[in-house]
């Protein structure tokens, strides 16, 4: 292993130098600009039906050809030259406006823009967006809400993290794992932030369902590199969702009744044009269905007892305008899964009574207030808490019934392991030029994690006392400082700049870990169609998570970097082109390469329940991982969706793995695609398919077998003598599973009922039942040969677990 | 009926959810490939008089085999001292299953380079080299009744190696306790008292080893490893710990200094085994020095003290 450090070999006092220089150059062509008048155009874009802010609404004034978009919050601001402006508001999926007037002064527009589903679908072909190749961003990714929830779905249940995973440079670890694997990246490199508050477990019932409500979610974003300085923390990927405000105008409603779970989401205003809620609930019904059945066979046996798994999220949301100036919000996401399993038995002479139970789930608090300062000044401060808690428990208990008295033997074990962060964070928009469009902030956050804490206890019938085992590891706290500056340019017609810098620091068991992280993004526009992009990012991540590469349990264990365990750090580096084809084409090719130190992964043969240490259970190594992605997405219109092609290498290297050589990643996909569209049939009727296929993940898998051969009378061996059997694995993951292909199709019926909308969604998950290995194993079995002799017959199989799953949901919105 | 393009195909596909065999989850696939080895599994230490080497080869994982044809008699095996080859070693039919054998003219010397090269028509040649390690004195060993605490605050009986090691290089060493005890022979029924009744006989034991003093010491074969990473050049006392063995009689203290390949070997085969109980652990590769085969072949010098 290499013994460079994973930090920037720039030295500091040059970083800052850079920095200025670079965030002052841009201030000298302001100055020699500003002898003419100018004004500031500012204001908020919202939805014109129910007042919901518009995030990334695009804002273009015609005569100067000067634009802006709008902020997470819908506020925008745009200075231009005392002249006549001709500005356009767009927004995909809405029509857009126009404004002309005289600019004499600062003027405030609030902006309303109607929805596509109220328009004449050929004005909005008519109408433009934000074009890709206009954009200084590259490896984002934004779709649009809508169309998520027009992807067919297991089980019908709408799934956000499902569709991303559908993107190209994104991949799912495959049926049964819960991650998502961005450009080569971890499960826990990705940022996903609900309404701005980190997200520990995004994933229910072993990732087959994510626990974002779709119904309460506004937009969803996606980057994959080229992360602009106002991220941090993480080293793959930010998944950025906004919830819904709530209706401001008046009440409404959203929901589904389905095959294993149903929601219900309501939103309305709780004083008119003051205050809107959202509150939005989900719950699978799984174990209630089940139950009926697990209690008939158990008295079939003579027994009694409970059996079952569920999940719930609840969203809720309020918005609170505190004055035409200031915005309050509180939002709330709580989520559970719960497994659990109880029987019972009674006897004349004793009774028996075994549980199981396992549990894990997300809080997250959030608390903000927006503030426009000024038309150019715009401010956001955000208090949040994000708790996520993991535990387990079995039991078994036996009870002796003797003439005077009862006698207990028993056996009890309880896990659990947890993480807590409260996070407080400024963050300014700062407009001072149309070119130019400043971002800056800090934050400070404090960690609680709580690596693990196991106990179990055990009384035999004759024992007076019980039996105890505790090994608790210590909590760890620690706090992490943020500040960044980004700057958004408009260098030239053609040239485009996102640069800037994200400072953090991390204390952590009296020790300091800091880093300087340099971000830029540039566009070039070769042709007013084409533009080529490039974009390079260091990023630094405190915190690991460390997970098993056997199978999807929750059981990963979330832990900071500390003393002994460095942070870990990456830099990576994309250049790309991107280009609007015809009116609603999006069309991109990117090639990325980075490079990532200090990953985590359980040294060859840990798992989490060593009672060790869990620093010793951990081996520090690097990563590397490169390729290029192929995006066509279409949003608008009769037909929506998108093709995408990954070819990508991935690699890790550990001290302790694999003996420090090079391997593949387990979810290393040389080829990965995607097809997914949804056709609008009918005003009544839509049609979406999804098909994916992608290289099989890597599994260390035996190759051959021979034997070690023990001859007698040789004293090297004491207690062997004869052959002992081996199977031969020359490398870690050195073996791929079949490649993984699958082929959803949904169909929705709407009908407008009187007092509200219907829609029956039918559908099939994987509907051309290919058996997606879940694993694999070696199976023995006797057979008779021609001789008419039992032999043994060894075979390979893969064991998929999911066939063909239909799915229907009745889904409702009023 | 409106839209019966739609419908058809979707009733179709709930149809066929009633297939069982269609749903049949569980398949089989082509096995990984393989390429035909041979592979050994060798360690010798300062003490060997005879060099007893066993070949074997490997199989696809769905062959069914006979344990014997595991075995490879007629392969050529050499042993290479510095370079130079000492021997062709002789089947030796007095080793069953089967081995290769040698007499050592004298103990293998530490600093010498020591190889085993085995050939056959039908498998490409496999090699392994070692340099064997220096005997790193053992100043003391002390042994302590009730020394230790188990994490789970039971006692533990400790011995201590205590030695200097030399600085400048990477060394690796291994301790184990081997417990002169009373095994049982027979369990038979006395003729005369019509009881049962052990026979019993002198027997040497392994003991577990439950813990050692050092928290990088990995765990061997009823052994404990540590490498000299934290502490090298430096004088160091190495703790083990075990239970109680009512009827252990003396224990004798095995200390050696391995090569780092026998080092890694005996780490990862331990991790290995471990690993085949537990489905929650990550994969453990076996590690292997035998170029173009598989296997392992490791040096080791050994030195012991009695404890009674």
């Amino acid at each position: 292993m290499s013994s460079k450090s994973p930090y920037p070999t720039i030295e500091p006092k040059q970083l800052w130098f850079w920095l200025i220089l670079l965030f002052i150059l841009p201030y000298c062509s302001v100055i020699a600009q500003s002898k003419v008048n100018r004004y500031t155009i500012s204001g908020y874009i919202a939805d014109a039906q129910s007042g919901e802010r518009l995030i990334g609404a695009t804002i273009y004034e015609a005569n100067s050809k000067q634009g802006t978009v709008s902020n997470t919050y819908g506020f925008y601001s745009l200075t231009l030259d005392e002249d006549s402006v001709d500005l356009q508001y767009s927004y995909v999926g809405y029509g857009s406006k126009k404004e002309k007037f005289q600019l004499e002064a600062n003027r405030v527009l609030n902006i309303q823009l109607e929805n596509f589903a109220l328009l004449d679908e050929v004005q909005i072909i008519a109408e433009r967006a934000e074009r890709i190749e206009q954009n200084s961003r590259m490896s984002t990714i934004d779709v649009p809400i809508e169309q998520i929830k027009h992807v067919p779905a297991m089980l019908g249940e709408v799934d956000v993290l499902k569709v991303l995973q559908l993107l190209p440079g994104v991949s799912s670890g495959g049926e049964g794992q819960a991650g998502i694997y961005v450009r080569g990246g971890s499960a826990d490199q990705n940022l996903i932030l609900l309404d701005g508050v980190p997200v520990y477990n995004a994933n229910h019932l072993f990732g087959f369902f994510s626990v974002f409500n779709s119904d309460a979610i506004k937009d969803v974003s996606l980057v994959k590199g080229g992360f602009p300085a106002r991220y941090g923390g993480r080293l793959s990927s930010v998944i950025d969702i906004s919830l819904k405000d709530g209706h401001e105008k008046e009440w409404h409603g959203a929901g589904s009744i389905g095959l294993v779970a149903s929601r219900l989401t309501l939103e309305g205003p709780l004083q008119k044009g003051k205050s809107s809620i959202l509150v939005s609930g989900r719950r699978t019904y799984i174990d209630v269905l089940a139950q009926p059945f697990y209690k008939k066979q158990l008295q079939s046996k003579g027994k009694e007892g409970s059996l079952g798994y569920y999940f719930y999220d609840l969203n809720a949301k309020i918005n609170y305008h505190l004055s035409d100036r200031d915005r309050l919000y509180i939002s709330f996401y709580g989520g559970k899964d719960k497994f659990y399993q109880t029987t019972r038995e009674v006897q004349v002479e004793k009774e028996d009574e075994a549980t199981n139970g396992l549990y894990w789930g997300n809080v997250t608090t959030a608390l903000r207030w927006n503030h426009e300062w000024n038309n150019k000044l715009f401010f956001n401060a955000l208090l949040t808490y994000s708790h996520y808690r993991f535990s387990t428990g079995l039991g078994y208990e036996e009870k002796f019934k003797q003439p005077n008295s009862v006698q207990r033997s028993y056996y009890n074990l309880d896990y659990y392991s947890g993480i807590n962060d409260v996070t407080f964070k400024i963050d300014f928009d700062y407009v001072p030029h149309p070119d130019h469009y400043l971002k800056f902030g800090v934050s400070s956050s404090r960690h609680s994690f709580f690596p693990g804490d196991f106990k179990t206890q055990f009384k035999n019938q004759t024992d007076s006392l019980a039996n105890k085992f505790d090994y608790t590891q210590p909590t760890v706290n620690a706090y992490e400082l943020d500040a960044y500056i980004e700057n958004d340019w408009k260098v030239s017609d053609r040239l485009r700049l996102n640069f800037g810098l994200h400072n953090a620091a991390f204390l952590v068991q009296g020790k300091t870990y800091g880093s300087l992280q340099p971000r830029l993004n540039a566009r070039y526009l070769v042709t007013p169609n084409w533009a080529l992009k490039g974009a390079f990012s260091y990023m630094q991540q405190f915190i690991h998570l460390l997970t098993n590469e056997t199978i999807g349990l929750p059981t990963d264990l979330w832990l900071p970097a500390t003393a002994r365990i460095k942070p870990q750090s990456s830099w990576q580096g994309a250049l790309g082109i991107a280009r609007t084809l015809g009116q609603k084409w999006e069309f991109s090719v990117e090639a990325y390469y980075k490079k990532m130190n200090n990953i985590i992964a359980y040294r060859e043969g840990s798992s989490l329940f060593d009672f060790t240490n869990w620093e010793d259970r951990i081996a520090q190594g690097e990563g590397e991982a490169y390729g290029s992605e192929f995006f066509l997405q279409k949003k608008t219109g009769r037909f929506t969706g998108w093709i995408g092609y990954t070819l990508s290498w991935t690699w890790r290297r550990l001290d302790e793995v694999n003996f420090g050589r090079k391997y593949p990643f387990r979810y290393d996909r040389r080829h990965d695609i995607e097809l997914t569209g949804t056709y609008k049939l009918s005003d009544r009727i839509r049609l979406s398919a999804t098909w994916v296929y992608g290289t099989g993940n890597a599994v260390t898998f035996g190759t051959s077998k021979y034997a070690y051969i023990f001859p007698e009378n040789s004293t090297k061996e004491r207690y062997w003598q004869g052959f002992s059997t081996q199977v031969h694995t020359p490398e870690r993951n050195n073996f791929r599973f079949p490649p993984y292909h699958r082929f959803d199709i949904g169909i929705d019926f709407t009908k407008e009922k009187k007092h509200h909308t219907r829609i029956w969604s039918i559908g099939a998950y994987n509907a051309y039942n290919r058996a997606n290995a879940f694993y694999l194993f070696l199976d023995d079995v006797s057979i008779r040969n021609e001789q008419g002799i039992f032999v043994e017959k060894t075979s390979l199989k893969r064991v998929a677990i999911f066939p063909i799953v239909p799915y229907f949901s009745y889904n409702f919105k009023f | 009926m409106k839209h019966q393009h739609i419908y058809i195909p979707t009733f179709a596909l709930f149809f066929l959810v009633a297939c069982d065999r269609f749903l049949d989850q569980d398949l089989e696939i082509s096995p990984p490939k393989y390429d035909k080895q041979l592979a050994i599994r060798q360690f010798h230490s300062n003490l060997d008089d005879t060099l007893v080497i066993a070949v074997s080869r490997n199989f696809g994982i769905l062959e069914t085999i006979d344990e014997k044809d595991y075995a490879v008699t007629d392969a050529r095996v050499e042993w290479i001292e510095d370079g130079h080859s000492i021997q062709v070693l002789s089947l030796d039919t007095a080793f069953k299953p089967s081995a290769y054998t040698m007499v050592l003219a004298k103990p293998l010397q530490s600093g010498k380079f020591y190889e085993i090269r085995v050939s056959h028509p039908d498998f490409p040649t496999i090699s392994a080299q070692q340099k064997m390690p220096s005997l790193v004195p053992l100043d003391s060993v002390i042994y302590e009744k009730d020394g230790a605490l188990s994490p789970e605050g039971n006692r533990l009986n400790q011995v201590r190696f205590y030695f200097k090691d030399p600085p400048g290089e990477e060394n690796y060493y291994e301790v184990l306790l081997i417990a002169n005890s009373t095994c049982l022979k027979y369990l038979r029924r006395d003729p005369q008292t019509n009881r049962f009744v052990y026979d019993t006989l002198d027997c040497e034991l392994s003991l577990y080893l439950d813990g050692a003093t050092h928290p990088s010491a990995h765990p061997g074969d009823y052994s404990m490893l540590i490498t000299d990473k934290t502490f090298n050049g430096s004088n160091f006392t190495f703790g083990v710990n075990f239970g109680n063995w009512t009827t252990v009689k003396s224990i004798k203290a095995i200390f050696r200094t391995l090569t780092r390949e026998n080092y890694l070997y005996k780490v990862s085969r331990n991790r290995f085994e471990e690993a085949q109980y537990n489905p929650l652990s990550d994969p453990v590769i076996l590690y292997s020095n035998v170029q173009n085969g598989i296997g392992v072949f490791g040096l080791e010098t050994e030195q012991s003290r009695l404890i009674k």
